[in-house]
């Protein structure tokens, strides 16, 4: 375990753990706002509790950020660096969600998410797009190891205010239908954790593209 | 020496620049169904748009600068001719031309939807700039902190930064704006416009952020190098004396939106009643004008029988009335125009204050005739007052006994005097 601690602390640096105590106390300090998506008006709006949207951002930012340092040396992928890659992913898919969960005593009283209104689907989601940015980071190196997840969150947000009866607005939970998917984050974390236990956190043709 | 002077716009930036049109265009589309253009409401919306606009592009700039000035890149040497701040001026003014261009775009389907159907007033043109000013600001402090930090991570950190930068003062504060982020949350309609001193400041403070953005960047790339992040700090201060002032004079500042001097009333005279809109509201007048007629013929007051006619005036005029419209653009009038009459014929303003839980006899009976006229005028029933046991005995009735009744209880009626023993 302090392996897997040091692993992380390399990775991320104290600028980064500064960084995600302080996206937690944004997370609290803004969890009674939310924005609306409101494009069509004859279909209801799909309300996005900034509870949701800091934690979605930062853990994409995080996977990002935890991108393999020392890949040259780790893409040996002795089965003690792939226990390293995976207990770090494992934290990074933790972390985020762990924001929610100590953001939510403070949840919005507002109407977009009434209290009593359960937040346990914002983890779900959470965790599915921490999980995308894993994958996209190990595939595709850091760039767009937050730009893919975070895109396909705000394309699923619309399409869930404006198609919702389609199969990809089922994707994710929302304030209207507040079941979780768990289905939908524990298979992309799964996916997710394979895919950097493969890679040893990213493919050579990620890392050739950063030189 | 660079013999040309930066590009404006930059074919490298379509994308960022498509996804500022698109955020605007979502931004300003619940107007193009509103049932009447108006220029106070679109004018306002020209810089509260930035409020997605802004996030990004403080983000495409920030990402710009973190690709090309890494602390060794070689495109922002501080040896090179073109260095420090006419470097950052150069990349700077290439990705605001592009940004400019895509929120200028998006602002095109809500402008050209005021000129098509707006009656009354124009584009207020100071409005437009502090959008304008909004958006250079915030790709400036964008452009700044890509320089500062150069890391491929910032750019989203940016845009959350700056959305709550914009949304946080206006939520926070009384009157839901802010003079130090483009934002209004009770932005005016026709009979205000926006004070033009709060918009001026708002020019004059993004302005001064650019500027701001610009000389440090610039500062921090004419003085990189290999041993040194930062630039001397003495040279970081004087920027921040003008931001502070203007932080400090905003409290003094008044922000409110100012009422329009005397626009010329819309007139129209009824056998029943003289009607007088606004000159924005001027596509309502049919509606207006047929509502009133059909409530005030229910009443018994057609056909010229009534000792003075009514004078049913706009709210967003300044003036004398016996009943006051408020019409918001972006509902239907009928609603409005038909509680405001019936509130007159029933006396609403004289009925006894509910008692705990429970309403007055008088105020039921009044809520059961207002229903009753508002269902027959147009409104749909669900919008309409209603009484679980009197509202269907009142519409078992027939409609002309109904309104002989209203017309010889017109003065119980009108002061809120009126039992359900009194009922038909």
């Amino acid at each position: 375990m302090s392996d897997i601690s040091l692993f992380l602390r390399i990775r991320l640096g104290p600028v980064g753990w500064g960084a995600l105590l302080l996206a937690a106390v944004v997370t609290a300090a803004t969890a009674k706002l939310a924005i609306s998506v409101n494009i069509l008006a004859y279909q209801p709006a799909r309300g996005v509790p900034l509870l949701e949207l800091v934690p979605v951002l930062t853990g994409a930012v995080l996977a990002a950020a935890c991108w393999s340092r020392l890949w040259w040396f780790e893409r040996l992928g002795a089965s003690r660096i792939r226990f390293h890659v995976l207990g770090a992913g494992l934290l990074v898919l933790a972390l985020p969600v762990l924001m929610v969960v100590s953001a939510a005593p403070w949840r919005p009283v507002a109407a977009h998410l009434p209290d009593g209104v359960p937040w346990v689907w914002i983890c779900a989601n959470t965790l599915t797009v921490t999980a995308v940015a894993l994958a996209s980071t190990a595939l595709f190196g850091p760039g767009p190891g937050w730009a893919v997840p975070l895109l396909g969150y705000a394309a699923l947000v619309v399409a869930q205010h404006t198609l919702p009866g389609s199969p990809l607005a089922a994707l994710l939970a929302q304030p209207r239908h507040p079941e979780p998917r768990w289905a939908v984050a524990a298979l992309t974390g799964l996916v997710a954790l394979a895919i950097q236990g493969w890679t040893c956190g990213a493919t050579s043709w990620a890392w050739r593209r950063q030189l | 020496m660079n013999p040309l002077p930066p590009l404006l716009v930059s074919r490298f930036l379509w994308l960022p620049a498509l996804a500022v049109m698109a955020a605007t265009i979502l931004f300003t589309s619940p107007l193009l169904s509103w049932p009447v253009a108006d220029w106070a409401a679109v004018s306002a919306r020209t810089h509260t748009a930035v409020v997605y606009a802004g996030p990004l592009a403080a983000a495409t700039s920030c990402l710009l600068a973190a690709r090309f000035n890494q602390r060794q890149s070689l495109l922002a040497s501080p040896v090179l001719a073109r260095a420090g701040s006419r470097l950052a001026a150069a990349q700077f003014l290439s990705c605001l031309g592009t940004l400019l261009v895509g929120y200028l775009l998006g602002l095109a389907p809500v402008l050209a939807d005021a000129v098509t159907r707006a009656s009354w007033g124009s584009l207020d043109l100071l409005a437009l700039a502090s959008g304008g000013a909004a958006l250079v600001g915030y790709t400036a402090a964008g452009y700044l902190a890509g320089t500062v930090l150069p890391s491929p991570l910032l750019p989203p950190i940016v845009a959350l930064v700056t959305f709550l930068a914009i949304q946080l003062p206006a939520v926070t504060s009384p009157d839901r704006r802010s003079l130090l982020t483009p934002m209004d949350h009770s932005p005016p309609e026709a009979g205000f416009h926006e004070n033009p001193t709060a918009l001026l400041f708002r020019i004059g403070w993004f302005a001064l952020v650019a500027a701001v953005g610009w000389y440090t960047a610039g500062l921090v790339l004419a003085d990189r190098r290999p041993d040194r992040r930062w630039p001397a700090r003495w040279a970081l201060l004087p920027p921040l004396v003008p931001l502070l002032a203007a932080v400090v004079a905003v409290p003094v500042l008044a922000t409110g939106p100012v009422p329009d001097v005397r626009p010329a009333a819309y007139c129209r005279d009824l056998p029943v009643a003289r009607i007088c809109l606004h000159p924005a509201h001027r596509s309502n007048m049919d509606e207006v004008a047929r509502i009133t007629t059909t409530l005030l013929t229910l009443t018994g007051r057609g056909g010229g029988t009534s000792p003075s006619p009514l004078l049913v005036n706009d709210q967003a005029l300044a003036g004398p009335a016996t009943v006051q419209l408020l019409l918001p653009a972006s509902q239907r009038a009928t609603d409005y125009v038909a509680a405001a009459l019936t509130d007159l014929v029933t006396g609403a303003r004289y009925c006894p204050e509910p008692a705990d839980d429970s309403r007055h006899p008088r105020q039921r009976l009044a809520d059961v005739v207002a229903g009753w006229l508002q269902t027959r005028s147009g409104v749909a029933a669900e919008n309409a007052p209603y009484d679980q046991d009197l509202s269907p005995r009142l519409a078992a009735v027939p409609d002309q006994r109904v309104t002989a009744w209203l017309s010889t209880h017109r003065t119980e009626l009108a002061r809120c005097g009126l039992t359900e023993a009194a009922l038909p």
